[in-house]
């Protein structure tokens, strides 16, 4: 009996041993991408309010950081790249075994679709290693992948090349996959964060598109597969008494995209709930809110469709303003973090498009002293001055500086300051002062807004936010003969030696 | 199923727990059960094959028992008997030639009609090579002839026999076992000994690392090289062709390390396939070494019945030519196995023909052969002559083969041994400097064999905390390290082919 005891505890020491180490690993060596964004929503002790579901429109859509700035809302965006509605669902799924929110935002691309789950593998990975293995992950996976649809896809040859065999084990138990990256561990494995931004994405780029609106003399008759779980995440919802509103986020949609669009008002008008076509609102500039051909939009874009939700939400549903919630205290610190990471996203950036895109719509101060003001023939540039609630028309040969305040709320144009010295505007009076030979400074009402150097090229930009100097950097610039600006530098304040 | 896969992880406990869970009489059924599931895994038709080789060998065991029964009628007795054998190899080798050699023949045929301008045109056979048929058909003739030699009764238990046949950790790749070993083993089943099942764990724990650690990763290298000879030639072949005979062996031996572990927690010893083949001093001793189950068969079934060495040189140095023609043969229905296997016969032929001058050589020289300086002379000289052989081996073919060859010892660019260029072929530095880690682990394993240490009873002689570590740290150095997952094709053995 002994001998059998200490064999017994033999085989349980090893078992649990090699368990031990093989949980250590797996957490060593998962892809990160998963964790990071759900690593806030699994943080939280308390309900989320709001929960936005969908594909990759809606991670780089919402913001829900400004949403908690703006209105007070808690929220969380869960959407997943190339997400199609059934995987969308399961998300869903999984997140309400967690949270119980009171209003379930969805975005309604892909109701066409006959797929349940991306061709990309790792997608689903990023959209699901982050749940702890669970019956609904289990439910989740299997579904997902008895897939006729996306194995028609296969067989025809026009699935992207699989990252991954698509197998159920890769996802049940990730380490069978990843146990592979140990050679590829960074200190991020060791040390994994989160990303500030609640489950959102800022992709920083401009990508010029346009938007073109389809007659639609033939209409939608019904979905497909996509339909039907769209249907069953309402009905499930509604089952459950979390408010439902749907969407269709702008972006350049095909001509069968806009009958989805069409259709969708359908389904919302059938269920009873709200349905917000961003296709036929004029809301996003499609010249400069995009970051990619695939039609994703940047924070500019970003910001409108984040404000434009904030206020219909407030109006349209019993959504509490948290922020002076205690046990929501910690949404405060998180806006810092993401503040900071914004400004520190701006003070990275060496394309003047992209910096002038990112100005746009944020709490920022803004100074730009044109020691050149060619660069304001740039089209693009002008439609991005135009962001900022500049009044284009002014901006000319004899634009020095030009002032704007909290991100294009005001905006004030000075032509010839140089000559004159000083100015009204209606942000108020502007003086500019020279300090010895070489520098000079620029001040609104008293208050120093710009430091700047003698015989400088290009553009100067300084930035604040409230009384933070965020970033004080000269843009270089070759001016073409069509009048383009193709940026040459970025020059911050510390390498260029400005005082 | 594959040894590497998740059904067997969950199908090898699962046969564990009910084996000694049930009565003893009838614990030979299950694993019998357990066999044919095992597999028709791969192809439920195909055990109709393994059905059809048992039920032909078990009739002729049955048969030669009575006709040694019989008294008097000696020669005629004799003669029948002899009939009895010849029907049962035919019989099986006939299924063999079918699913194996059959379009190999025919294209054979044609070429040699082609030589006298006729053209013949066979139709191609579309025909899908049973897993493991040379083994199986091998295990069961090998029971034919033991009856026929009177080494052993005939069984007469059908059930039992059919076991002997399919007994699954060795069913598809070895090593081949005799009648005399496992059957008697098969009729008396053992007790449940934790000893005995540790020791097995720490067996298949081996045989894992060697597979999927060494192998698969090694393979990696080697297919990256193989599959474009062209754009890495010399060095780089060269290099390909020392990992590939690292490769084949960490494949083989793993498989069977892992099938005499397995075996050995159900209370069955399988016979040993390796010891340490690579540190062999001569190509003789490496065949002695190297698939010792399948050398042994073809030593005890045709070289020995051939006359083997008792008939004089020339006939010694053919039959041992036959028989390694017959082993390339065996492994594949291709020139290029031919041409290896006839290669490695040449070899023991020139070896022996040679002798009497080597030793000359030796002694004018003043050489000590049990000097460590010789011994690691004979041992690397027989590694390059083994090597060179495995190029017709792993080559697609004769043609390929010999272009590699052409491009070793043609193109000089020795410096990718030194500028990081060996990293670019499939592995990255990580993977390659654990690849040659994992082959230093696996040298210092088969100097210990070599010397008579048995390293699983010197870690089973430890302290228990250092055996449960040791345990786990494997584990999960396998798991961690190995090639297995989603991202990987579950890669057949090797040997699975023959």
């Amino acid at each position: 009996m002994r001998k059998i005891l200490k064999r017994a505890v033999s085989c349980i020491a090893v078992l649990l041993l090699t368990a031990g180490m093989l949980v250590f690993l797996a957490d060593l060596t998962e892809r990160k991408a998963s964790r990071e964004k759900y690593a806030d929503f699994f943080a939280q002790e308390q309900d989320f309010d709001v929960l936005f579901m969908g594909s990759s429109h809606v991670i780089n859509a919402v913001y829900p950081m400004e949403l908690w700035n703006d209105h007070g809302i808690v929220s969380y965006n869960f959407g997943g790249h190339s997400n199609q509605l059934a995987t969308t669902y399961w998300v869903m799924k999984n997140a309400l075994d967690y949270t119980s929110p009171k209003l379930m935002v969805i975005d309604c691309m892909g109701i066409t679709s006959e797929r349940k789950s991306s061709d990309a593998f790792s997608m689903l990975h990023q959209s699901f290693d982050a749940f702890p293995l669970s019956a609904t992950k289990m439910r989740a996976v299997w579904d997902l992948l008895d897939d006729p649809g996306m194995d028609a896809l296969i067989d025809k040859g026009e699935a992207r090349d699989g990252d991954e065999t698509r197998t159920k084990l890769g996802l049940l138990w990730e380490f069978s996959v990843y146990h592979a990256r140990w050679n590829e561990l960074t200190q991020d494995d060791f040390e994994p964060s989160a990303t500030l931004e609640k489950g959102a994405e800022s992709r920083i780029g401009v990508y010029p598109t346009s938007y073109e609106h389809y007659d639609l003399y033939q209409k939608l008759e019904s979905g497909d597969v996509g339909e039907e779980y769209l249907r069953r995440m309402i009905e499930d919802c509604r089952a459950k008494g979390i408010d439902v509103l749907l969407l269709y986020l702008p972006f350049p949609a095909s001509a069968k995209q806009q009958q989805e669009a069409e259709y969708t008002e359908k389904l919302a008008l059938e269920y009873g709930v709200n349905y917000i076509n961003f296709l036929e609102e004029d809301l996003v500039d499609y010249g400069i809110d995009y970051f990619d051909a695939d039609s994703h939009v940047n924070p500019s874009g970003a910001r409108k469709i984040t404000e434009y939700l904030g206020r219909y939400i407030k109006e349209h549903y019993d959504i509490p303003d948290r922020r002076l919630d205690s046990a929501y205290g910690s949404w405060n610190e998180d806006y810092s973090a993401y503040t900071d990471m914004k400004d520190r996203n701006l003070a990275q950036q060496t394309s003047l498009y992209n910096y002038l895109m990112l100005l746009a719509g944020d709490d920022l101060d803004i100074a730009m002293d044109a020691y050149d003001p060619a660069v304001f023939q740039d089209a693009l540039v002008q439609k991005l001055m135009q962001n900022l609630h500049v009044d284009v028309q002014q901006l000319g040969e004899e634009t020095d500086v030009v002032l704007i305040h909290e991100g294009g709320e005001q905006a004030a144009v000075l032509n010839g300051l140089r000559d004159t010295g000083s100015a009204d505007t209606p942000l108020g009076t502007v003086h500019i002062r020279d300090m010895d030979e070489d520098s000079y400074r620029i001040f609104l009402d008293g208050l120093e807004v710009l430091q700047g150097r003698k015989g400088d090229r290009g553009l100067r930009i300084t930035v604040y936010r409230g009384d933070k100097l965020v970033d004080n950097v000269l843009f270089h610039y070759a001016i073409h003969t069509d009048g383009t600006a193709e940026n040459v530098s970025a020059i911050r304040e510390s390498e260029s030696g400005t005082p | 199923m594959l040894f590497n896969s998740m059904q067997f992880l969950l199908f090898f406990p699962a046969v564990l727990l009910v084996y000694y869970i049930l009565p003893e009489k009838i614990r030979y059924l299950w694993l019998l059960a357990a066999s044919y599931f095992f597999y028709m895994c791969w192809n439920a038709q195909y055990a109709l094959l393994l059905l059809y080789t048992t039920a032909v060998t078990y009739c002729s065991g049955l048969l030669l028992a009575r006709c040694q029964g019989r008294r008097g009628r000696g020669a005629k007795k004799k003669g029948l008997r002899k009939c009895i054998v010849a029907g049962s190899v035919f019989l099986n080798l006939a299924v063999l030639f079918y699913f194996k050699y059959i379009n190999f023949a025919a294209e054979l045929l044609a070429q040699a009609f082609a030589n006298f301008d006729v053209d013949l045109r066979i139709p191609e056979f579309d025909v899908l090579l049973p897993v493991g048929i040379s083994f199986f058909t091998f295990q069961a003739l090998s029971y034919t002839i033991d009856v026929y030699r009177g080494d052993i009764y005939a069984e007469k238990n059908f059930f039992r026999y059919a076991l002997f046949v399919s007994f699954f950790p060795q069913l598809v790749a070895g090593p081949i076992e005799r009648s005399k070993n496992l059957l008697r083993q098969l009729a008396v089943p053992k007790k449940f000994s934790f000893e005995r099942a540790r020791e097995g764990l720490l067996q298949m724990l081996w045989g894992y690392f060697l597979k999927l650690v060494l192998a698969d990763r090694i393979a990696v290298f080697v297919d990256t090289v193989y599959a474009d000879t062209a754009a890495y030639p010399g060095v780089y072949l060269l290099a390909a062709t020392v990992l590939f005979a690292v490769q084949i062996y960490c494949d083989f031996a793993g498989y069977s390390t892992i099938a005499m572990g397995a075996a050995r927690i159900l209370g069955i010893e399988l016979m040993e396939n390796f010891n340490a083949p690579y540190l062999s001093t001569s190509v003789a001793q490496f065949w002695r070494n190297w698939h010792i189950s399948l050398t042994s068969w073809f030593k005890d079934y045709l070289y020995i019945p051939l006359g083997g060495s008792r008939k004089g040189a020339f006939r010694k140095y053919l039959n041992k030519l036959i028989v390694f023609l017959a082993s390339g043969l065996w492994h594949g229905a291709e020139v290029s196995f031919v041409v290896w296997g006839g290669l490695n016969g040449l070899y023991q032929v020139i070896g022996e023909a040679i002798k009497p001058v080597r030793d000359r050589l030796v002694s004018l020289f003043h050489l000590h052969r049990s000097s460590f300086g010789h011994k690691l002379l004979c041992t690397v000289f027989t590694f390059c002559l083994i090597d060179f052989s495995w190029i017709f081996f792993r080559a697609s073919d004769f043609a390929q083969a010999t272009e590699i060859i052409r491009s070793i010892f043609s193109v000089h660019n020795v410096w990718i041994l030194f500028d990081g260029s060996l990293y670019g072929c499939g592995l990255d530095r990580p993977n390659f400097w654990l690849m040659l880690a994992g082959i230093a682990v696996l040298a210092f394993a088969d100097f210990c064999r070599y010397r008579g240490i048995v390293v699983r009873d010197v870690i089973l002689r430890q302290d228990y905390w250092f055996r449960w570590l040791f345990l786990a740290l494997s584990v999960t150095a396998i798991l961690t390290f190995g090639i297995w997952g989603p991202n990987y094709d579950a890669a057949n053995f090797i040997y699975f082919q023959f």
